[in-house]
């Protein structure tokens, strides 16, 4: 403290306060700007994930369509490949084929082959299902 | 005649012009001292007796004291900065050119008499005192003949700026801007930290979503997406477009088989001319492949884009 003014000491103290201080709103910006990038990649990440996962699962998809009370009568085989489900429904009743038919065109399920056919009052439809 | 020199001897009244920056040796002239013995151990608690002990002894000013062991004594001395500085100037001295301060009490042997000029330097008791040369007549050396080669390393500070707050409001200033810049150093750190916990949590995004890091990864899986979201829409309207075909009672899909963007189908037609109007609803959805009515069965094959 003797070989340094104190007057002089203040102006180095104040000069290096700014510095800091400059730094600190430096900072400070970047965590803002940063805490907006996360946020907006958080929420495109997030659609992204969702829209993977829109198309994977087919075969639970399919398992729950088949599943419902109203295809009494109806005769479900399934065929399980590698890469590919088909199922076939006999003896459906055009109701029945209308509510099938709907649900696996509004489920998210790659359809790769959709065959219907009728026969007199009853008709059968196979559809062939990407994994 | 001490422009050789870089340590000079400064008397009152002594005109001296300084050439170049130096060290001063300030005759008794500039300062009070006194040397006591004192029922404390230490330079700093003989320090803080100074004030009681010169308070009586000195003129109006605003002083600095100062202690010095001296044997079993203590040297105190009281100096009052802008005395000393009025007085230089006034012999014309550049302050700026001063470039450390000591007192002939510590830089002057006790044994003989100094002189300078019409003054005596003299020991009296270990205390230097000014003495007209008149009043002397023993033995004394002259100061000009002095090299003060090796100083004492007691330095007396001046202020020399001469600012309009004290040096105690200095320093406290000094000990408030040194806590502020901690407080903002603190709170740097603590931000940087911040900064790090977010990159970390948005590396961790990746992981999180089970997605790769890079960006053009990133970018190949959402075109694959939307291929895939875009043709199965597609294929979902075209459908749509068939089995919504306007069909009169007792008309009916016999068969439909669709694959590989192609769709064929048979229809059982009450009338053979309602082909013709099924051709027009499906040819703006469509590319019309194969159309065929026979015996009131109409057979198509359809394609799309």
């Amino acid at each position: 403290m003797n070989k340094i003014h104190p007057a002089f000491m203040i102006l180095l103290l104040v000069v290096l306060a700014i510095f800091i201080d400059i730094k600190k709103d430096e900072l400070s910006k970047n965590i803002m700007a940063e805490n907006r990038n996360v946020s907006k990649l958080n929420i495109e990440l997030k659609n992204i994930s969702l829209l993977k996962n829109r198309w994977l699962n087919s075969k639970n998809k399919i398992a729950s369509i088949m599943k419902n009370s109203t295809y009494n009568g109806v005769n479900f085989t399934q065929e399980s490949f590698k890469n590919k489900i088909i199922i076939k429904a006999d003896n459906m009743t055009p109701n029945q084929l209308k509510t099938f038919a709907n649900k696996i065109l509004n489920s998210y399920i790659k359809i790769k082959k959709l065959q219907i056919t009728r026969n007199n009052h009853k008709t059968s439809i196979l559809v062939e299902i990407e994994l | 005649m001490f422009s050789k020199k870089d340590v000079v001897f400064i008397a009152k009244d002594n005109h001296i012009k300084l050439t170049k920056r130096c060290d001063v040796i300030l005759s008794p002239e500039f300062y009070w001292v006194l040397r006591k013995k004192l029922p404390v151990k230490t330079v700093r608690q003989a320090r803080k007796l100074c004030n009681s002990i010169f308070d009586d002894i000195l003129p109006d000013g605003k002083y600095i004291f100062k202690a010095v062991k001296d044997g079993a004594y203590f040297l105190l001395f009281a100096y009052d900065t802008s005395f000393i500085l009025k007085n230089l100037e006034k012999i014309g001295i550049d302050i700026n050119m001063i470039s450390r301060v000591y007192f002939a009490q510590n830089e002057l042997s006790g044994d003989i008499a100094y002189s300078l000029k019409d003054k005596i330097f003299v020991n009296n008791d270990g205390i230097f005192t000014v003495v007209p040369k008149d009043l002397f007549d023993g033995n004394m050396q002259n100061i000009d003949d002095i090299k003060f080669e090796k100083l004492s390393n007691i330095v007396f500070p001046i202020d020399r700026y001469n600012l309009f707050i004290d040096k105690k409001s200095l320093n406290f200033i000094i000990i408030i801007l040194m806590i502020y810049i901690s407080c903002i150093t603190f709170e740097l750190f603590i931000y940087k930290n911040d900064l790090n916990k977010i990159i970390n949590f948005k590396q961790s995004l990746y992981a999180k979503y089970n997605l790769p890091s890079t960006s053009w990864q990133i970018a190949s899986i959402e075109r694959k997406i939307n291929k895939i979201n875009s043709d199965e829409i597609k294929l979902r309207k075209k459908i749509y477009k068939i089995l919504t075909l306007k069909l009169k009672p007792g008309e009916y899909f016999t068969n439909l088989v669709f694959q590989k963007k192609s769709f064929k189908f048979t229809i059982k037609l009450n009338q053979v001319k309602k082909a013709e109007e099924i051709k027009k609803q499906l040819e703006r959805y469509f590319t019309i492949m194969h159309a065929v009515v026979l015996d009131k069965d109409l057979k198509m094959e359809l394609t799309y884009e």
